[in-house]
Order: structure tokens, then C-alpha cells, then sequence
């Protein structure tokens, strides 16, 4: 088994994207950051403390910022690298060091069960309306699942698939 | 033996350690080093590894389309290939063969349409691409019994032999 500080020290600009996701959005909602980490070699790699969000929208943003952020950012790296790699084995060096970039950002790209425990904290508990919190039930819910997933090394295969899917779905959509 | 009585200290501001008479937003911030916790600028190292990651992004959106034309070509002269129409396929198998030369899947694909649409100047140069690559062995047969066919069609027939 590879210990995880190993696997977030090969991944490190997906850790560093990861907290930069939470940090441009406190900063967009104008929310106080009393403390922030964008990587150590340590559980967690990385952290954004905050203040508390002043809706359940808001909350959900933070939360859920780094997985839309992460994805996006790592399709749009690894794809145009993908395409010569993997469908015609013509890669260059370069390629590679865009796959690997690419699939380390887009494999942080999971909320961390720190997200879920503030969302969960904050929609939850706090004075969000009944539909704020029916959505947040599910949501916390697969922020757990792909939190035991990523035992099971879910996340990799996430960051693998973002970068061999994405391609593949453009391709399919405008060929 | 500890005090038995401990003098409790006033709230203080945990940025500047001034005593706070109020929370700030509900923090125990003073009003003057809130406005400093909103906008809390980037550490530098930061900002250097964001700057590498969006000159790559940039040098990865350049080569996007390049790309991504090139995927959608081979998924058009696959599919052009299916349907019998090769002077189509070679059309877009060239674009791939341009854009990565050393692809084999790409010239190879393009030697065995090009001789199927007549192309038979193109096929051969296709074909003397491939020499001394490594493909899958379904990819090598396939290569190598359209140059089979083509060497037949090329060289002349033995005087007596059979058409």
C-alpha cells in the first residue's frame, strides 16, 4: 500500500488547484480566510479555514468549487496531451509531463470529508431552507463514498478517466 | 501547587492580540484586521506555481485544437472507412498523418485507404513510412496484405501466369 503523503507528494499541484478552489471562492463570497495550507506533506495535504458562509449556496460553492475547478482544469490540460498518447502512440515529453499534471489536478478534484463535515456542519445545522438541506443529504453522502473510494484508489481512476474521457466525449460530439 | 483562582484574560484579536470590546462578523478579529483576513492576498509561491500552471494551461489550449481536429479526423476517416467511402477516409487520415508523423496507427490506416481509393502513389509512400515500426499484429497482417495486393497489381505478371 502506498502511503497517502507519497501519493499527494507526486500530485502536489492537484492539492495546490484543490485549496485554490476553496480560497478563490471565499474570496468571491468576501468571507474572512483565518487560516490556509496549500500543501504539506501531512493529513490533510492541504486546508482553507474560513467563516461561515452566509448561505447554503455559498456553503455549497466552497464546498463543492475544487471538484468543478479540479475537473475542468485537468480535462483541459491532459486532453490535448491524451489525444496523441493514447489514441495514436505519438506522444512527445511534453504530453506526458500534461498527462500527469492533468490527472494529478483532476484526481484532487473530490470534496474531502472536511468538505462534507463544514458543508454537512453548515447546511444541516444552520438555517438553510428544507430544500438547501434535502440536496445536501445526497450530496454529503457521495463526498463520504468517494472518500471510501479513494482506498480503493477511486480518486487515480477519476483523474485517469477525466483525462482519457474528455478526448474521447469531444471527439465523439464533433465528429 | 497551581493558583486557585486564575485571573480570566479579556478577549483578544487573534491576528493582532489587541483586546477585543466585540466579535467582528463573529470572529474574534478587531475591525482593523478583518478587511486583511477578506482579502488575504496569495503567498508568493503560490502565485509562482499558479503562473506555471496557467502558462501551461495556455501551451495546452494552443495545441487544443490541433489536437482535437486531429481526433475528430480519425474518427471521420474510421467511419468513412466503414462505409466504403475511401476517397474520404484518405482525406481525413492525411490530416492525422500530418499532424503526428510518427504515428504508425495514422500512416498505416492512410496506405491501406489510399490503395483501396486508387492512390497507389500514396499508398507506397505510406507504406515505406511504416518499414522497421513495431504495430499489433492485426494492424502488420492488414498492412501487409494490401501490400500484397498492391505488389501484384504493380508488378508485371509472368509470361503464362494466370490473371
Amino acid at each position: 500500500m502506498i502511503p497517502g503523503f507519497l501519493i499527494a507528494i507526486v500530485t502536489f499541484p492537484g492539492v495546490i488547484v484543490h485549496e485554490l478552489g476553496h480560497f478563490i471562492f471565499c474570496r468571491l463570497f468576501k468571507l474572512p480566510i483565518l487560516d490556509v495550507c496549500f500543501f504539506r506533506v501531512g493529513t490533510p495535504a492541504g486546508y482553507v479555514i474560513h467563516g461561515a458562509p452566509k448561505n447554503a449556496a455559498q456553503h455549497m460553492l466552497i464546498s463543492f468549487g475544487p471538484f468543478f475547478v479540479n475537473t475542468l482544469l485537468g480535462a483541459l490540460i491532459a486532453t490535448p496531451a491524451a489525444i496523441p498518447v493514447i489514441q495514436f502512440s505519438a506522444g512527445k515529453p511534453l504530453d506526458y509531463l500534461l498527462i500527469w499534471l492533468g490527472v494529478s489536478i483532476a484526481m484532487h478534484a473530490f470534496p474531502s470529508t472536511g468538505d462534507a463535515a463544514s458543508l454537512w456542519q453548515g447546511v444541516w445545522h444552520g438555517e438553510a431552507s428544507f430544500f438547501a438541506k434535502f440536496i445536501t443529504l445526497p450530496l454529503v453522502g457521495l463526498i463520504y463514498l468517494g472518500a471510501l473510494g479513494s482506498v480503493f484508489w477511486l480518486d487515480l481512476f477519476y483523474g485517469i478517466g477525466v483525462a482519457m474521457l474528455f478526448p474521447k466525449l469531444l471527439v465523439a460530439l464533433f465528429a | 501547587m497551581e493558583s486557585a483562582t486564575e485571573e480570566e484574560s479579556p478577549p483578544q484579536c487573534i491576528i493582532c492580540g489587541q483586546p477585543l470590546d466585540s466579535l467582528t462578523e463573529g470572529l474574534p478579529v478587531c475591525a482593523g484586521c478583518y478587511p486583511g483576513l477578506v482579502d488575504r492576498p496569495l503567498p508568493r509561491w503560490i502565485q509562482v506555481v499558479t503562473a506555471f500552471i496557467g502558462l501551461v494551461l495556455v501551451l495546452s489550449l494552443v495545441q487544443f485544437p490541433l489536437s482535437l481536429s486531429a481526433g475528430i479526423a480519425f474518427e471521420r476517416g474510421r467511419r468513412a472507412e466503414v462505409a466504403r467511402n475511401y476517397k474520404l477516409a484518405e482525406q481525413q487520415y492525411a490530416i492525422v498523418a500530418k499532424r503526428f508523423p510518427s504515428s504508425t496507427l495514422a500512416i498505416a490506416r492512410l496506405g491501406i485507404v489510399s490503395y483501396r481509393a486508387g492512390d497507389l502513389l500514396t499508398a507506397i509512400k505510406s507504406f515505406e513510412k511504416l518499414g522497421g515500426r513495431e504495430t499489433s499484429e492485426e494492424l502488420a497482417g492488414e498492412v501487409n496484405a494490401v501490400a500484397d495486393a498492391m505488389m501484384k497489381k504493380l508488378v508485371p505478371q509472368e509470361e503464362g501466369a494466370q490473371p
